[in-house]
């Protein structure tokens, strides 16, 4: 299929990856769907399958279609054209109230005339439904589940953001759907506690066995809660894969400089010496030189090359093991408290980022701005794409 | 913050008085005892009583009162629906029209509104009675319902509605269980201000109103004619309380910005 089936995954292999397995049917397939809103192209002919508890994750910046094809898989768009298959059947004319798909609003969308108990238990009062007792029941059980039993009785008004936000998930968790579609969930909290509510939100995944789908625009939130993440571009996908696969092989250089920081070269291959491919770049007069991970040759069409910051390392005396070392003079020093990313630059204009975690306690480090240094990096560290 | 200077006092006081002194005359004047309007003798209430006693103003106010009742129901419900298609529907052609058209006929000359109305009816040889002013009623507050309606649906979430739809409910059952408890204030508010509106309407009921179906305002426009008696000042104290309280209470509702359920 794609180069990365080829690769060598870089993440701690884990026994869930349905992905992988050939026999697998997938919960959820969209196939070839396209939403246009007038001559806006919303969702650009994506085709995606996402299988049974999974913790999916479509990343993007904003405008880039990743809630419109949420939307859809909820019921308030109709794609314009494709399908959308929920266990084998194709959902595109099922209203949203007849799906079994149920979904967290980025606004919470709380009833602000009901107290959180009647909320929660709003979906479940069905003509057919279940008796009383069994939604009072089911109600308590999910305010239990995400700690909110003290305040059943209150108005959202009366609630703190992640009490809100948890509220909304109870909600949409009450009516047992078989996937939950999760809007920018976290995007209202603060850092603190988006980071704490991530790790209650795996937990509460792995705890009920079901399928969420969450979209972010937020790399880090969706490298850590996801299995696997699809990066969206302008209403297309640009690359899916687990958060190892889109942060070490970066199939193009968005995905390269959306997924976590890098510095991007322009590059032509030239050769090859031994087990090294050889490119001239813009960075220096000197080639670089580049080995894919397993025993593959780089692609000869290559035209551009990413070194993750934390990939390269800064020193004042010449390094003599890295084939790739250069001289520089540091231009700007990103200082973060737990590491710092020093701003290096090459040759007029080109500059590359090179990260140093912070060990010692050091107040002011030994380099500083205007000093002439060496970088370098491992000719496997680069990654090298086409576009 | 500013300070409530003497000056604020003094252009409250005479801004005030220059609302309200000939209301308040007129009601302090229907407590008069003498049969001239414009002699005090004493306090008695002498004119309510002979207004109650008066068979035309009773079958008058009657008249009223159900083609208020009627007119501002119907007219909060289709405001309702304007007000949600217009706020609420995707742009589709002609909403900026629509939108306009349906605030046209608050800054429509009441007499103008009056004789198209007037025409209508005699066109499509409707006998004029009760229903053609319940009909005249709906059309000119209809606008003030909507208007009021919409202010309020501009605020509401729409996402509401799509979680409502996404647990379980159908369209209508979304605006029902969701959209409604929400914009009751709104919705009460637009039926008290239609109410207030049609209960005090003159200009627009004379031309459409028939022998049988002659409102409060009207009478006591037509007595008049003959000269002004205490017992009409009784009557136009009554309105003006009726009106006050509709009004005031449709404002305190929108005002309240929470709906207590449950």
């Amino acid at each position: 299929m794609t180069q990365q089936d080829k690769l060598i995954s870089p993440a701690p292999t884990t026994d869930f990856s349905p992905w992988a397995e050939q026999d697998q049917e997938p919960l959820v397939q969209f196939r070839n769907v396209t939403k246009r809103f007038g001559s806006f192209v919303a969702v650009d002919n994506v085709s995606l399958n996402i299988y049974q508890r999974e913790f999916f994750a479509l990343l993007g910046p904003s405008g880039c279609g990743k809630t419109t094809l949420m939307r859809m898989l909820a019921g308030f768009e109709t794609p314009t054209s494709g399908e959308i298959i929920v266990d084998g059947k194709n959902i595109v004319d099922v209203a949203p109230d007849k799906r079994p798909i149920n979904m967290m609003f980025q606004s919470y969308a709380l009833f602000p005339h009901m107290t959180v108990e009647q909320n929660v238990a709003f979906g479940l009062h069905r003509s057919g439904g279940p008796a009383k007792s069994e939604i009072e029941d089911r109600t308590n059980r999910m305010l239990k589940l995400v700690q909110l039993e003290p305040f059943a009785k209150r108005k959202p008004n009366q609630l703190s953001g992640g009490q809100k936000q948890r509220v909304a998930l109870a909600r949409a968790l009450a009516r047992s759907p078989k996937i939950l579609l999760l809007d920018e969930p976290l995007a209202a909290l603060d850092k603190k506690l988006r980071e704490q509510t991530q790790f209650e939100l795996m937990n509460i995944q792995e705890e009920l066995g079901l399928t969420f789908l969450i979209v972010t625009h937020d790399q880090q939130e969706a490298m850590t809660v996801s299995s696997r993440i699809g990066v969206m571009r302008a209403g297309q996908l640009q690359q899916i894969g687990t958060p190892g696969e889109v942060y070490e092989y970066p199939q193009t250089g968005f995905v390269a400089d959306f997924i976590g920081d890098t510095s991007l070269f322009e590059i032509e291959i030239v050769g090859q010496e031994g087990d090294f491919t050889v490119a001239k770049w813009n960075g220096a007069e000197a080639p670089v030189y580049l080995r894919a991970l397993d025993d593959n040759p780089v692609d000869p069409a290559a035209k551009f090359l990413s070194v993750r910051p934390e990939k390269v390392t800064v020193s004042r005396e010449q390094p003599t093991d890295a084939p790739n070392a250069f001289k520089g003079k540091v231009v700007d020093i990103a200082y973060t408290g737990s590491q710092s990313v020093y701003h290096v630059e090459l040759s007029p204009g080109v500059t590359i980022k090179a990260l140093d975690t912070n060990r010692l306690r050091l107040v002011a480090s030994s380099i500083t701005w205007n000093d002439e240094v060496w970088v370098s990096w491992r000719a496997r560290s680069g990654v090298v794409f086409q576009s | 913050m500013s300070r409530f200077s003497p000056f604020n006092a003094v252009a409250l006081t005479f801004g005030f008085a220059f609302l309200y002194m000939p209301i308040m005359l007129l009601v302090i004047y229907s407590f008069n005892e003498n049969d001239l309007v414009t002699v005090w003798t004493g306090f008695s209430f002498k004119w309510y009583g002979e207004m109650f006693a008066n068979r035309g103003f009773r079958d008058a106010a009657w008249v009223t009162i159900r083609v208020a009742l009627i007119s501002s129901t119907v007219a909060t419900l289709l405001g309702m629906m304007a007000a949600v298609t217009l706020v609420r529907a995707r742009v589709f052609f002609g909403r900026t029209l629509f939108t306009g058209m349906v605030y046209t006929p608050l800054v429509m000359p009441e007499v103008i509104t009056g004789i198209s109305l007037l025409l209508f009816f005699v066109n499509f040889n409707i006998d004029r009675g009760m229903e053609t002013l319940i009909i005249a009623h709906i059309t000119f507050t209809m606008a003030f319902a909507t208007v009021v309606i919409s202010s309020r649906l501009i605020d509401f979430d729409m996402s509401l509605e799509e979680a409502a739809m996404d647990l379980g409910c159908g369209r209508f059952e979304a605006f029902l269980r969701v959209t409604l408890p929400n914009i009751a204030p709104a919705v009460a508010a637009a039926w008290f201000l239609s109410l207030a509106l049609s209960l005090d309407d003159v200009v627009v009921s004379q031309f459409v109103n028939g022998p049988g179906s002659t409102t409060l305002p009207i009478k006591v426009l037509s007595s008049v004619r003959l000269g002004v008696s205490p017992e009409i000042n009784a009557l136009s104290a009554t309105l003006i309380g009726l009106v006050t309280s509709a009004v005031i209470i449709a404002t305190i509702i929108q005002k309240t910005r929470t709906v207590r359920e449950g």
